[in-house]
């Protein structure tokens, strides 16, 4: 075995063989454990195990090393397939065709993903290819991420947990049979009426790189931090959650038209390695602080639904609910995920 | 073994050697994977145009097109773009025993096309860094009437330095713009895997052309 074929070390233990076979070998290993929900359509991409028929297909999808993003959200009342990249790189406009293939049943697609650039352009490259084939393509993009660009540039934004909440109310949409124009008007507004805002305590290795994504001190935390290390808006000495918890509320408050009044959706994400004791906490905390600021949350969620593989940290969410969002998120779901 | 298939491998396994260096540059402002991405490209190079046999230089191309534009990301879908380019302007070339000429022409290509998909331009700290200043030589060197090797010769020189000069830049796309000053004094990943390439390239059309001799 010489230098070019000797598997590459990494610095942080993982449960990994080859680092290079990583994400095909937890595909596969996902794939059969969900069996009953998923299949692979092509070896990156996982699809429903029974294709919907004439509905409006959803197809999601980006870098692998979120899990159980975003694989985890293929099924009855959400996505139709999910197109897997490299870890932290967006899918080929190849892999990214195969999916909008997969989930059309001749009523159109909807692509929902994270703002970032290789997403746009791969996914965007698939969609041109798509269109080619006669597929209606539309794209929404999500950019709940507060801490990454201002008000006044929200398109800039990145998309972090709140795409679960994006999902959910498209896939609820395009399980009733709405038209291409209805689910993508309703994933619009998912997207609009949806904050969120995170923290980190420490950083992930993507396997066999041989460095963290990004350096914090063992002392340090950094708010606003991206779920792929970008740099967030503050980092500073650890704190206590429910500190922690008024400035994440606070940020996402002051971004909405009004701070008060309104019933959220509450979710608490974990990015991989923070124990739910942790995040339960910060539940407490961030719904103490948005009730204190005159608000209702009706929803929620607590867990892990993107995550970067073993960072540690998670995000705040809340969207902006009414009758309409409401019944999509309390709509039936069966996916490796979510099922309700 | 054509010319321009001992280069590529070439350039495969120095891109494959460079994979801890090129980690830890891009762990300065990115997540550290430039890397194992970089190596996965080479690897899925090698894998197709072994699967394709003996095949003309342009299919080869080809295979190294969609090689590269496998893994996905930022910097697939760049070298995709420039190599199809790159294919599309020599694809009247019979035979590949490129002119100065021709190798100005696919590289002018190349640049106009990943300028325009990646909305860059020189001086934003990206591969075009590299790219435009190699470009540029091989102008030079069709001006002064250079033959084909001192010509790749000089254009592997400017990329490397074109890549050096962007570690004086801070980025203005991509994931490292996010970081703004803190990008500022070390190079770009992208630009300096390029050079990688074009050094490699270089080396091999020289021993191929010796070997000739």
């Amino acid at each position: 075995m010489n230098q070019l074929t000797a598997a590459p070390k990494g610095i942080l233990k993982k449960i990994i063989n080859d680092p290079f076979d990583a994400v095909d070998e937890m595909l596969e290993g996902f794939v059969a454990a969900h069996a009953d929900v998923v299949r692979f359509a092509t070896p990156r991409v996982i699809a429903r195990r029974e294709p919907a028929v004439d509905k409006v297909g959803i197809v999601i999808g980006g870098g692998s090393g979120h899990e159980p993003a975003m694989a985890g959200y293929v099924g009855l009342g959400f996505a139709d397939a999910a197109a897997a990249g490299n870890i932290f790189a967006a899918p080929p406009p190849d892999i990214c065709l195969d999916a909008m293939k997969a989930a059309s049943s001749g009523k159109g697609v909807l692509l929902i993903y994270g703002n970032y650039s290789g997403d746009i352009l791969n996914f965007g490259l698939g969609a041109e290819l798509a269109a080619a084939e006669g597929i209606e393509v539309r794209t929404v993009l999500v950019t709940d991420d507060v801490a990454s660009a201002p008000r006044a540039e929200i398109e800039k934004r990145r998309g972090i947990a709140g795409d679960i909440h994006v999902f959910k109310c498209a896939g609820a949409m395009a399980e009733r049979g709405a038209s291409l124009d209805e689910v993508e008007r309703i994933a619009r507004k998912a997207n609009a009426a949806t904050r969120s805002m995170g923290v980190a305590l420490s950083a992930c290795e993507v396997p066999g790189s041989g460095r963290l994504t990004f350096d914090l001190p063992a002392d340090q935390i950094e708010i606003g931090l991206g779920i792929h290390g970008e740099p967030g808006v503050r980092r500073g000495p650890i704190m206590p959650a429910d500190e922690i918890a008024a400035i994440l509320v606070d940020s996402i408050l002051k971004d909405l038209e009004t701070p008060s009044g309104h019933e959220f959706a509450l979710m608490i994400n974990g990015l991989g390695a923070t124990s739910y004791l942790d995040q339960y906490i910060l539940y407490r905390a961030a719904r103490k602080e948005l009730e204190k600021a005159g608000n209702t949350v009706s929803r929620s969620l607590v867990g892990e639904f993107i995550t970067s593989q073993e960072m540690s940290g998670a995000s705040v969410t809340v969207t902006i609910l009414d009758d309409e969002l409401r019944g999509l998120l309390d709509a039936p779901a069966r996916t490796p995920r979510v099922v309700q | 073994m054509s010319t321009f298939k001992a280069c590529v491998l070439a350039a495969a396994d120095a891109v494959e050697a460079a994979r801890e260096d090129l980690g830890a540059l891009d762990g300065v402002a990115g997540d550290g994977d430039h890397g194992i991405t970089m190596t996965i490209g080479a690897r899925n190079v090698r894998q197709r145009i072994a699967a394709a046999g003996d095949v003309s230089d342009l299919d080869l191309l080809r295979q190294v097109a969609l090689g590269m534009g496998a893994v996905g990301g930022a910097i697939g879908p760049i070298y995709a773009t420039g190599l199809l380019r790159i294919g599309a302007a020599l694809k009247d070339r019979e035979t590949w025993s490129l002119t100065t000429a021709d190798l100005r022409a696919a590289a002018e290509a190349a640049e106009t096309s990943i300028s325009t998909l990646g909305k860059a331009s020189p001086g934003d700290k990206t591969i075009l860094d590299a790219l435009h200043p190699l470009v540029e030589a091989l102008r030079a060197a069709e001006a002064r009437g250079d033959d084909a090797d001192v010509a790749v010769q000089a254009a592997a020189v400017a990329a490397r330095q074109g890549a050096e000069s962007t570690a004086t830049m801070t980025a203005a796309i991509g994931r490292a713009s996010r970081l703004g000053e803190r990008s500022r004094g070390f190079a770009d990943p992208g630009a300096t895997s390029f050079a990688i390439v074009v050094e490699a390239l270089a080396r091999a059309y020289r021993s191929q052309k010796t070997g000739l001799e």
